[in-house]
């Protein structure tokens, strides 16, 4: 019961510091002088916004300027800790990501090959058995473009980026049990992975997403 | 795929969720289904046996079948119970065979050693690791 008196006398208390504010002078000047500087930052806000840059390409050269960037963002991605197998933001997609539905499926599918082949240059894992594994993920993603190509429907670009993921852990997850440890128990644990490949691939749709909307306009005057 | 929708969620999206729903809940429903994973079980007991050396000599008894060894007229008894091995009994001092507790893996091994004795878990099936690391 006390506890319930208490609060009534804040509120009250509180109500008549209100109504008290509102009738100084003083603090509707202070009001003001806040809301002036609050328009004036935004306004400095807004002219450092960086603005939308275009990329233009008319030859077969953002084949190399793509794979490039992506080899290089896969280098940066294995400084990074993994703390499971198959658990990896892929911001080596990101590029691809941008350039999917705009640029011919030639050129994305030469540009996932290059950036396979480079990034374990870079990486130093050429011919070993990671790139194997890595190299089925690509091969995965290859048929989900294929697949992706052949339908007509439109879908958001965070969807694109789930369903390639998870069916480039799937690919490699086939390619692990049926090569390496021959035993076809190890697709029970398919479930979990398609969880974890959804976080991951949702992230890096969001970040695809988000550089096309204000950083970044690609254009292709091919064909 | 030539009309990407650029926005963060597109009606046509629920198709591809719905088919990964599908892709991932597939294993588990084929696991209610089928009764091939106790087949397998079966399999992977009926590869066990248990080898038990007693005095320089030593014998191999299945895992699958329950049975009570004796030894040394009945002071050491050994069982094997539920695809289990384990000493119940020894007129050892420390009773360490005993508080070795039950063994049922390929590999695990219990030791007396004022008797002599040792019970070994052995597998038949070849190719058998116990991880890969990469």
């Amino acid at each position: 019961m006390e506890f319930h008196s208490e609060n009534r006398e804040v509120d009250s208390y509180l109500s008549r510091s209100e109504s008290s504010d509102s009738t100084d002078g003083l603090d509707k000047n202070l009001n003001n002088k806040i809301q002036n500087t609050k328009d004036q930052s935004y306004e400095k806000y807004e002219k450092l916004k960086p603005q939308k840059s275009i990329l233009n390409f008319s030859d077969n050269r953002y084949i190399v300027f793509f794979s490039i960037i992506a080899a290089i963002l896969s280098f940066i991605e294995t400084f990074l800790p993994k703390p499971l197998l198959f658990v990896k933001v892929g911001f080596a997609y990101v590029p691809i990501l941008l350039i999917l539905g705009k640029a011919q499926l030639k050129g994305i599918i030469s540009i996932i090959l290059l950036k396979s082949i480079l990034g374990s240059i870079f990486a130093g894992t050429l011919f070993s058995f990671t790139f194997l594994l890595s190299l089925s993920g690509n091969i995965g993603v290859i048929i989900g473009i294929l697949i992706l190509s052949i339908i007509p429907i439109g879908f958001s670009r965070i969807a694109i980026s789930i369903f390639l993921s998870s069916l480039s852990n799937i690919a490699q997850l086939f390619f692990y049990s049926f090569f390496i440890i021959r035993d076809m128990s190890l697709l029970n644990i398919s479930p979990l992975i398609i969880c974890f490949s959804v976080i991951s691939g949702f992230f890096t749709g969001l970040i695809a997403v988000n550089i096309e909307k204000y950083y970044l306009d690609i254009r292709f005057d091919l064909v | 795929m030539k009309k990407i929708v650029n926005c963060y969620f597109a009606k046509s999206d629920i198709l591809i969720y719905l088919l990964l729903l599908i892709v991932a809940i597939s294993p588990l429903m084929s696991k209610f289904f089928h009764s091939e994973v106790k087949g397998e079980d079966s399999n992977y007991y009926n590869s066990l046996f248990v080898e038990v050396g007693y005095q320089g000599s030593k014998q191999i008894y299945p895992i699958s079948q329950d049975r009570l060894i004796d030894l040394k007229q009945g002071k050491i008894k050994i069982e094997i119970r539920e695809k289990k091995v384990y000493v119940v009994e020894s007129d050892c001092q420390d009773k360490i065979c005993v508080k070795a507790g039950k063994i049922d893996k390929p590999g695990q091994i219990i030791v007396c050693m004022p008797n002599k004795l040792y019970i070994k878990v052995i597998s038949k099936k070849e190719d058998e690791y116990d991880g890969i690391s990469f």
